[in-house]
């Protein structure tokens, strides 16, 4: 495959799964904040 | 307030929706319009086009059905009385949709028992095997032919899938998903990882990825971006203000449509490296160059794929794998669908889950005889073109237009950034007034250009006419006899 192949696919690589995963962390960390309240 | 039945979890909701937007499309469609439009160029618009079209859409519907409480109809009539005609038109075009949507599961019931009960077979004798013994395809729409008795076989046992897991509502698609979300996935790495093992798979990898940075100079790429991205994220149904419908009013909206959006593309461009590993195999197997053996649609799963499979070691598990696959992405899909059109008749005249799942399913394996026939291919081709470019296309702009101008993005804002883990900002307006509803505007003018210009596929007129914009028009009256029937009162409940 071609160097701009490798650049272009690690890119979107990148945003797609990188950003599922920072959405999905964010919603983890809500998560717990909120049961900690309630358990409070 | 009325009861209404909840997501047991967050985690549920969320696999409920992207399950509702990972299907077949991501398979079979995705990688061959990256493939036809630039290649890895492709994938620039269509990220662009997903934060700006899809994301904002779908922030939108969450938004809808989570503030009312309510299905498609219900919400935009909280929205203004005018607009509830939208959200039946909505509920048709996927009640239409599931039609034979149910009909293309049928087909993969098939080929899952055919996996090991007969021969595999490539090339010629595959399609052979596909469109005359399956389908017993005629030569065109007016000779419907008879029923072709496997693919019945097939719809029946659809329909009952989708009715055994929606009888009960959400709480059981909420366990039903917790199995059909992860597992196409996990069957998918192992086909990927089967496809690299292959002889020819990176040759086929370097036709999905190089770009072709001019495609990025053509308004045809990002059309064909624009398009991917709704038609792949369920918007336009009425599933997802459905689903979120079933949420408590404080719950997140923003994160839950970013995460929903990443998981789709994200599979859709995974999927790509699966789909185009095996092309390459085949390519190199038969000695001939990689565009002629790619192909989209069904053509890709019922002909292309299992001539590949037949080619392999172990064929029966390897196409049991992929059948598996096809019918587990596809089953939320259609699952979600009636569901949602479920959640209109239930909120409408108040009937229970069950009958209004019977009913609806009972009718959708009836209308769907007509996809059985030997015609069958062909009225489904013309449907699905109509209901995808003039039905899907036009309820986003309209939905569009009902919260951007006469709502109020900024009330609907309001709301969502009080209960979301993340706040949206001033892009979510200009988003919702102006681009996403001049993408699909633009989309619908070239559709309706290019549809004058040439017939679609060559069909007769006639047959347009009748399965084309006959439907469309008949979901339209059909929406606007319900919306002129009385909501049943619901005092006696609050």
């Amino acid at each position: 495959m071609s160097v701009s192949a490798w650049i272009t696919s690690i890119a979107v690589a990148i945003v797609l799964y990188g950003g599922f995963t920072w959405c999905v962390a964010i919603a983890v960390r809500k998560e717990r904040e909120d049961r900690k309240k309630h358990e409070e | 307030m009325a009861h209404r039945d909840r997501w047991a979890s967050r985690p549920a909701f969320i696999m409920a929706a992207i399950g509702s937007a990972i299907g077949l499309g991501n398979l079979w469609r995705f990688p061959m319009v990256a493939y036809e439009n630039g290649g890895g160029a492709f994938l620039i618009p269509y990220i662009v086009a997903l934060m700006t079209a899809g994301v904002p859409l779908m922030i939108l519907e969450y938004a809808l059905g989570q503030r009312f409480q309510k299905s498609s109809p219900g919400s935009l009539r909280e929205v203004g009385p005018q607009f509830e005609m939208i959200g039946w038109w909505a509920l048709g075009v996927g009640a239409t949709i599931s039609f034979y949507y149910a009909v293309i599961m049928a087909w993969c019931w098939d080929y899952l028992v055919f996996s090991f009960s007969q021969p595999w077979c490539g090339g010629q004798e595959a399609a052979s095997s596909f469109f005359a013994h399956v389908l017993c395809r005629t030569e065109g729409p007016e000779a419907l032919g008879g029923l072709s008795w496997p693919v019945l076989v097939g719809l029946a046992l659809t329909w009952l899938t989708i009715y055994w897991i929606i009888k009960k509502g959400v709480l059981r698609v909420g366990k039903v998903v917790m199995i059909t979300v992860p597992l196409p996935a996990i069957l998918m790495v192992l086909i990927l990882i089967r496809g690299l093992s292959l002889p020819g798979s990176l040759e086929g990898l370097r036709w999905y990825l190089t770009p072709d940075f001019s495609a990025l100079l053509s308004g045809q790429t990002w059309l064909q971006a624009y398009a991917q991205v709704f038609f792949s994220l369920s918007l336009g149904f009425g599933i997802l203000t459905a689903y979120a419908s079933y949420l408590p009013k404080r719950s997140d909206i923003s994160n839950n449509a970013f995460i929903t959006s990443f998981a789709d593309a994200g599979f859709a461009f995974f999927a790509g490296f699966a789909v185009f590993s095996v092309l390459g195999y085949l390519a190199q197997a038969q000695g001939v160059p990689i565009g002629e053996v790619v192909e989209g649609g069904p053509g890709l799963a019922f002909v292309v794929y299992p001539t590949a499979i037949s080619l392999m070691p172990a064929a029966p598990f390897i196409a049991a794998a992929f059948f598996i696959t096809l019918l587990t992405l596809g089953i939320d899909s259609a699952f979600s669908i009636v569901e949602g059109v479920v959640a209109g008749l239930r909120d409408k005249w108040r009937v229970s889950q069950n009958a209004a799942a019977a009913g609806f399913c009972a009718f959708g394996f009836l209308v769907g005889l007509i996809f059985t026939t030997g015609a069958g291919l062909y009225w489904l081709d013309i449907v699905d073109h109509w209901m995808n470019n003039y039905g899907l296309v036009v309820i986003g702009l309209l939905e569009c237009i009902a919260i951007g101008w006469f709502y109020g993005t900024k009330k609907l804002k309001d709301y969502i950034n009080e209960v979301s883990d993340f706040r949206i900002g001033w892009w979510w307006d200009l988003f919702v007034k102006w681009i996403t509803p001049l993408a699909l505007g633009w989309a619908l003018v070239t559709n309706i250009i290019q549809e004058i210009a040439t017939p679609y596929e060559g069909y007769p007129t006639w047959a347009l006419l009748a399965g084309g914009w006959g439907v469309v028009a008949t979901i339209i009256i059909v929406a606007a006899l319900i919306t002129a029937i009385p909501w049943v009162d619901r005092k006696e409940d609050e």
